[in-house]
Protein backbone atom coordinates (compact mmCIF):
# COMPACT_ATOMS: atom_id res chain seq x y z
CA UNK A 1 0.00 0.00 0.00
CA UNK A 2 3.02 2.14 0.79
CA UNK A 3 4.59 1.47 -1.99
CA UNK A 4 2.07 2.03 -4.37
CA UNK A 5 1.05 5.51 -2.89
CA UNK A 6 4.75 6.24 -3.38
CA UNK A 7 5.03 5.25 -6.59
CA UNK A 8 1.73 7.08 -7.46
CA UNK A 9 3.32 10.18 -5.83
CA UNK A 10 6.13 10.10 -7.55
CA UNK A 11 4.49 9.69 -11.55
CA UNK A 12 2.13 12.46 -10.70
CA UNK A 13 5.06 14.53 -9.71
CA UNK A 14 6.94 13.32 -13.09
CA UNK A 15 3.56 14.45 -15.16
CA UNK A 16 3.43 17.93 -13.05
CA UNK A 17 7.29 18.28 -14.09
CA UNK A 18 6.97 17.53 -17.83
CA UNK A 19 3.92 19.86 -18.32
CA UNK A 20 6.07 22.70 -16.48
CA UNK A 21 9.32 21.90 -17.92
CA UNK A 22 7.43 21.96 -21.43
CA UNK A 23 5.96 25.48 -20.76
CA UNK A 24 8.95 27.18 -19.58
CA UNK A 25 11.03 26.17 -22.50
CA UNK A 26 8.11 27.17 -24.65
CA UNK A 27 8.62 30.57 -23.20
CA UNK A 28 12.39 30.71 -23.27
CA UNK A 29 12.23 30.15 -27.22
CA UNK A 30 10.04 32.58 -27.81
CA UNK A 31 12.47 34.45 -26.12
CA UNK A 32 15.35 34.22 -28.06
CA UNK A 33 13.61 34.13 -31.09
CA UNK A 34 12.58 37.45 -29.99
CA UNK A 35 16.09 38.25 -29.87
CA UNK A 36 17.24 36.93 -32.53
CA UNK A 37 18.00 38.84 -35.60
CA UNK A 38 16.11 38.98 -38.83
CA UNK A 39 17.92 35.92 -41.16
CA UNK A 40 17.84 37.76 -44.66
CA UNK A 41 16.33 40.84 -45.63
CA UNK A 42 14.25 41.69 -48.58
CA UNK A 43 16.96 43.27 -50.57
CA UNK A 44 16.25 42.89 -53.91
CA UNK A 45 19.15 45.17 -55.32
CA UNK A 46 21.09 43.25 -52.71
CA UNK A 47 20.42 39.96 -54.18
CA UNK A 48 20.60 40.70 -57.76
CA UNK A 49 24.20 42.65 -57.34
CA UNK A 50 25.68 39.68 -55.18
CA UNK A 51 23.58 36.77 -56.66
CA UNK A 52 22.63 37.92 -59.92
CA UNK A 53 25.53 36.90 -62.02
CA UNK A 54 26.01 33.72 -60.33
CA UNK A 55 22.52 32.41 -61.06
CA UNK A 56 22.46 33.59 -64.30
CA UNK A 57 25.50 31.40 -65.24
CA UNK A 58 23.94 28.60 -63.14
CA UNK A 59 20.93 28.66 -66.09
CA UNK A 60 22.20 29.49 -68.88
CA UNK A 61 24.43 26.26 -68.09
CA UNK A 62 21.33 24.16 -68.00
CA UNK A 63 19.25 25.85 -70.15
CA UNK A 64 21.72 27.77 -72.85
CA UNK A 65 18.67 30.14 -73.72
CA UNK A 66 19.51 33.62 -72.96
CA UNK A 67 16.19 35.36 -72.71
CA UNK A 68 15.11 32.01 -70.75
CA UNK A 69 17.50 32.03 -68.49
CA UNK A 70 16.89 36.12 -67.77
CA UNK A 71 13.74 35.40 -67.20
CA UNK A 72 13.89 32.44 -64.84
CA UNK A 73 16.44 34.31 -62.61
CA UNK A 74 13.61 37.32 -62.15
CA UNK A 75 11.25 34.61 -61.30
CA UNK A 76 13.87 33.39 -58.54
CA UNK A 77 14.21 36.64 -56.81
CA UNK A 78 10.30 37.23 -57.35
CA UNK A 79 9.69 33.64 -55.23
CA UNK A 80 12.47 34.26 -52.74
CA UNK A 81 10.36 37.88 -52.25
CA UNK A 82 6.93 36.13 -51.87
CA UNK A 83 8.37 33.05 -50.00
CA UNK A 84 11.44 34.98 -47.33
CA UNK A 85 9.25 33.54 -44.41
CA UNK A 86 9.81 30.09 -45.64
CA UNK A 87 13.86 30.92 -45.42
CA UNK A 88 15.09 28.54 -42.57
CA UNK A 89 18.24 30.44 -42.29
CA UNK A 90 19.88 26.95 -41.69
CA UNK A 91 21.85 27.13 -45.15
CA UNK A 92 23.33 30.75 -47.13
CA UNK A 93 21.41 32.68 -49.29
CA UNK A 94 22.88 32.06 -52.33
CA UNK A 95 21.72 28.42 -51.63
CA UNK A 96 18.82 28.59 -51.04
CA UNK A 97 18.08 30.59 -54.24
CA UNK A 98 19.94 28.33 -55.84
CA UNK A 99 17.18 25.60 -54.34
CA UNK A 100 14.28 27.83 -55.57
CA UNK A 101 16.06 28.58 -58.76
CA UNK A 102 16.28 24.41 -59.60
CA UNK A 103 12.98 24.12 -58.85
CA UNK A 104 12.34 26.79 -61.62
CA UNK A 105 14.11 25.27 -64.40
CA UNK A 106 12.53 21.83 -63.38
CA UNK A 107 8.95 23.99 -63.48
CA UNK A 108 9.97 24.78 -67.06
CA UNK A 109 10.88 21.19 -68.70
CA UNK A 110 7.75 20.62 -67.55
CA UNK A 111 5.76 22.93 -68.94
CA UNK A 112 7.87 22.29 -72.21
CA UNK A 113 7.01 18.73 -72.06
CA UNK A 114 3.15 19.83 -71.99
CA UNK A 115 3.32 22.50 -74.84
CA UNK A 116 3.86 19.80 -76.68
CA UNK A 117 7.14 20.03 -77.72
CA UNK A 118 7.29 16.30 -76.12
CA UNK A 119 9.93 14.64 -78.46
CA UNK A 120 12.50 12.10 -78.73
CA UNK A 121 10.89 9.38 -76.37
CA UNK A 122 11.18 7.58 -79.97
CA UNK A 123 15.17 8.48 -80.15
CA UNK A 124 15.27 8.81 -83.96
CA UNK A 125 18.95 9.55 -84.91
CA UNK A 126 21.69 8.04 -84.34
CA UNK A 127 20.67 5.53 -82.17
CA UNK A 128 23.25 3.47 -80.36
CA UNK A 129 22.12 0.20 -81.94
CA UNK A 130 24.30 1.33 -85.11
CA UNK A 131 27.49 1.15 -82.61
CA UNK A 132 26.72 -3.00 -82.90
CA UNK A 133 26.96 -5.67 -84.88
CA UNK A 134 23.68 -7.88 -85.65
CA UNK A 135 25.23 -10.27 -83.14
CA UNK A 136 25.67 -8.05 -80.31
CA UNK A 137 29.07 -7.41 -80.50
CA UNK A 138 31.23 -4.26 -81.25
CA UNK A 139 31.48 -2.73 -84.56
CA UNK A 140 34.62 -2.33 -84.78
CA UNK A 141 34.45 1.37 -86.60
CA UNK A 142 32.48 2.67 -83.70
CA UNK A 143 34.07 0.78 -80.78
CA UNK A 144 35.19 2.88 -78.10
CA UNK A 145 38.86 3.62 -79.46
CA UNK A 146 41.89 4.20 -76.77
CA UNK A 147 41.98 7.25 -74.42
CA UNK A 148 45.12 6.51 -72.87
CA UNK A 149 46.02 8.62 -70.33
CA UNK A 150 44.58 11.83 -72.00
CA UNK A 151 41.61 12.04 -69.84
CA UNK A 152 43.90 13.87 -66.76
CA UNK A 153 45.51 15.94 -69.34
CA UNK A 154 42.63 16.88 -71.15
CA UNK A 155 40.87 18.13 -68.51
CA UNK A 156 42.71 20.82 -67.76
CA UNK A 157 42.45 22.91 -70.81
CA UNK A 158 39.90 25.20 -71.46
CA UNK A 159 39.33 23.69 -74.85
CA UNK A 160 38.22 20.27 -73.43
CA UNK A 161 35.62 22.20 -71.69
CA UNK A 162 34.39 24.04 -74.86
CA UNK A 163 34.28 20.97 -76.62
CA UNK A 164 32.40 18.80 -73.96
CA UNK A 165 29.88 21.73 -73.75
CA UNK A 166 29.16 21.38 -77.79
CA UNK A 167 28.74 17.45 -77.01
CA UNK A 168 26.47 18.14 -74.21
CA UNK A 169 24.33 20.88 -76.82
CA UNK A 170 24.08 18.10 -79.18
CA UNK A 171 22.11 15.56 -77.39
CA UNK A 172 18.37 15.75 -77.95
CA UNK A 173 16.74 18.07 -75.48
CA UNK A 174 14.71 16.03 -73.46
CA UNK A 175 17.99 13.82 -73.35
CA UNK A 176 19.99 16.33 -71.85
CA UNK A 177 17.10 17.68 -69.45
CA UNK A 178 16.92 14.47 -67.65
CA UNK A 179 20.97 13.86 -68.08
CA UNK A 180 21.68 16.85 -66.67
CA UNK A 181 19.26 16.86 -64.20
CA UNK A 182 19.61 13.38 -63.10
CA UNK A 183 23.63 13.55 -62.98
CA UNK A 184 24.80 17.32 -62.67
CA UNK A 185 22.14 18.08 -60.28
CA UNK A 186 21.50 14.87 -58.48
CA UNK A 187 17.91 15.15 -58.40
CA UNK A 188 16.37 11.53 -57.54
CA UNK A 189 14.93 9.52 -60.12
CA UNK A 190 11.64 9.12 -58.84
CA UNK A 191 11.26 12.68 -58.73
CA UNK A 192 12.21 12.79 -62.53
CA UNK A 193 10.52 10.61 -63.79
CA UNK A 194 7.15 11.78 -61.72
CA UNK A 195 7.77 15.21 -63.34
CA UNK A 196 8.41 14.11 -67.26
CA UNK A 197 5.97 11.41 -66.74
CA UNK A 198 7.91 8.81 -68.41
CA UNK A 199 8.10 5.41 -66.70
CA UNK A 200 11.64 4.58 -64.66
CA UNK A 201 12.53 2.25 -67.62
CA UNK A 202 12.21 4.96 -70.22
CA UNK A 203 14.35 7.14 -67.71
CA UNK A 204 17.11 4.47 -67.44
CA UNK A 205 16.95 4.28 -71.51
CA UNK A 206 17.20 7.61 -71.85
CA UNK A 207 20.16 7.88 -69.52
CA UNK A 208 21.97 5.27 -71.10
CA UNK A 209 21.30 7.26 -74.48
CA UNK A 210 23.06 10.37 -72.97
CA UNK A 211 25.83 8.58 -72.08
CA UNK A 212 26.69 6.79 -75.00
CA UNK A 213 26.09 9.53 -77.29
CA UNK A 214 28.12 11.91 -75.45
CA UNK A 215 31.04 8.96 -75.08
CA UNK A 216 31.41 8.68 -78.60
CA UNK A 217 30.93 12.68 -79.24
CA UNK A 218 33.90 13.00 -77.09
CA UNK A 219 35.40 10.32 -78.85
CA UNK A 220 35.27 11.61 -82.02
CA UNK A 221 35.63 14.93 -81.42
CA UNK A 222 38.32 15.17 -78.73
CA UNK A 223 40.64 12.07 -78.52
CA UNK A 224 40.29 11.22 -81.83
CA UNK A 225 41.92 13.91 -82.75
CA UNK A 226 44.99 13.91 -80.43
CA UNK A 227 45.70 10.58 -81.86
CA UNK A 228 46.29 11.59 -84.99
CA UNK B 1 55.59 -22.10 -71.88
CA UNK B 2 53.89 -18.56 -70.46
CA UNK B 3 52.49 -17.94 -74.09
CA UNK B 4 50.81 -20.80 -74.02
CA UNK B 5 49.16 -20.72 -70.46
CA UNK B 6 48.76 -16.46 -71.57
CA UNK B 7 46.61 -17.67 -74.70
CA UNK B 8 45.16 -20.23 -72.99
CA UNK B 9 43.76 -17.76 -70.53
CA UNK B 10 42.82 -15.42 -73.08
CA UNK B 11 40.50 -18.35 -74.80
CA UNK B 12 39.33 -18.98 -71.34
CA UNK B 13 38.39 -15.28 -71.11
CA UNK B 14 36.84 -15.01 -74.69
CA UNK B 15 34.50 -17.97 -73.71
CA UNK B 16 33.48 -16.63 -70.61
CA UNK B 17 32.31 -13.25 -72.11
CA UNK B 18 30.51 -15.08 -74.50
CA UNK B 19 28.44 -17.08 -72.16
CA UNK B 20 27.20 -13.69 -71.10
CA UNK B 21 24.74 -11.00 -73.01
CA UNK B 22 26.53 -9.49 -75.63
CA UNK B 23 28.20 -6.16 -75.64
CA UNK B 24 24.52 -3.89 -76.39
CA UNK B 25 23.09 -5.58 -73.99
CA UNK B 26 25.62 -5.27 -71.37
CA UNK B 27 26.39 -1.59 -72.34
CA UNK B 28 22.80 -1.14 -71.35
CA UNK B 29 23.81 -3.13 -68.00
CA UNK B 30 26.92 -0.47 -67.59
CA UNK B 31 25.22 2.17 -67.67
CA UNK B 32 22.48 1.45 -65.16
CA UNK B 33 24.79 0.45 -62.72
CA UNK B 34 25.95 3.91 -62.84
CA UNK B 35 22.76 4.98 -61.19
CA UNK B 36 23.09 2.56 -58.19
CA UNK B 37 20.55 -0.16 -58.83
CA UNK B 38 21.27 -2.75 -60.11
CA UNK B 39 20.90 -6.62 -59.07
CA UNK B 40 23.53 -8.67 -58.42
CA UNK B 41 23.02 -10.93 -61.08
CA UNK B 42 23.36 -7.96 -63.44
CA UNK B 43 26.78 -7.11 -61.61
CA UNK B 44 28.03 -10.49 -62.25
CA UNK B 45 27.28 -10.91 -65.72
CA UNK B 46 29.08 -7.21 -66.25
CA UNK B 47 32.18 -8.45 -64.32
CA UNK B 48 32.57 -11.82 -65.99
CA UNK B 49 31.96 -9.68 -69.52
CA UNK B 50 34.29 -7.48 -68.81
CA UNK B 51 37.42 -9.92 -67.90
CA UNK B 52 36.61 -10.87 -71.61
CA UNK B 53 36.08 -8.38 -73.38
CA UNK B 54 38.46 -5.08 -74.18
CA UNK B 55 35.86 -3.00 -75.83
CA UNK B 56 33.08 -3.52 -73.18
CA UNK B 57 35.81 -2.45 -70.34
CA UNK B 58 37.04 0.61 -72.18
CA UNK B 59 33.16 1.78 -72.45
CA UNK B 60 33.15 1.63 -68.75
CA UNK B 61 36.42 3.29 -68.06
CA UNK B 62 35.34 5.89 -70.51
CA UNK B 63 31.85 6.25 -68.75
CA UNK B 64 33.49 6.88 -65.47
CA UNK B 65 35.80 9.50 -66.85
CA UNK B 66 32.49 11.19 -68.49
CA UNK B 67 31.11 11.24 -64.97
CA UNK B 68 34.20 12.46 -63.46
CA UNK B 69 34.47 15.36 -66.10
CA UNK B 70 30.81 16.45 -65.32
CA UNK B 71 31.66 16.97 -62.34
CA UNK B 72 34.53 18.92 -62.42
CA UNK B 73 33.28 20.84 -65.25
CA UNK B 74 29.74 21.77 -63.30
CA UNK B 75 31.81 22.79 -60.21
CA UNK B 76 34.35 24.94 -61.93
CA UNK B 77 31.30 26.38 -63.71
CA UNK B 78 30.04 27.31 -59.82
CA UNK B 79 33.20 28.41 -58.62
CA UNK B 80 33.30 30.81 -61.69
CA UNK B 81 36.61 29.68 -63.09
CA UNK B 82 35.21 29.06 -66.74
CA UNK B 83 32.38 30.79 -68.67
CA UNK B 84 32.95 33.91 -66.40
CA UNK B 85 32.34 35.98 -70.01
CA UNK B 86 28.44 35.10 -69.23
CA UNK B 87 26.65 37.37 -67.13
CA UNK B 88 23.67 39.69 -67.45
CA UNK B 89 23.74 42.10 -69.61
CA UNK B 90 22.87 45.55 -68.42
CA UNK B 91 19.59 45.27 -69.67
CA UNK B 92 18.24 42.32 -67.99
CA UNK B 93 19.61 43.71 -64.97
CA UNK B 94 17.90 46.85 -65.31
CA UNK B 95 14.63 44.99 -66.15
CA UNK B 96 14.65 42.73 -63.14
CA UNK B 97 15.35 45.45 -61.36
CA UNK B 98 12.22 47.27 -61.79
CA UNK B 99 10.04 43.92 -61.78
CA UNK B 100 11.58 43.74 -58.58
CA UNK B 101 10.65 46.78 -57.63
CA UNK B 102 6.92 46.21 -58.61
CA UNK B 103 7.14 43.07 -56.72
CA UNK B 104 8.73 44.48 -53.37
CA UNK B 105 5.73 46.79 -53.41
CA UNK B 106 2.52 44.41 -53.84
Amino acid sequence: MLINAKLKYSLQNRILFAIIYCFYSCSFIKQIKHFMPKQITPNPERWLDEHGDYLFRYAMFRLNDQALAEDIVQETFLSALKALDHFAGKSSERTWFVSILKNKIIDHYRKAGRQGKKVDLSFRDDDDSDDFQENGFWKLDRAPSDWGDTPEKAMEKKEFYEILQKCLELLPDRISQVFTLRQIDGIDSKKICKEFEISSSNLWVMLHRARSQLRRCLDINWFGLEEK
Amino acid sequence: MSKIAMKMNQILMAVMSRLTPSCDVITHKISESMDGKISLRDKLEIRIHLLGCKLCTRYRDQLLVIQDMLNKYTESVEHEQILTDVSLSETARERIRRNLGQGKNK
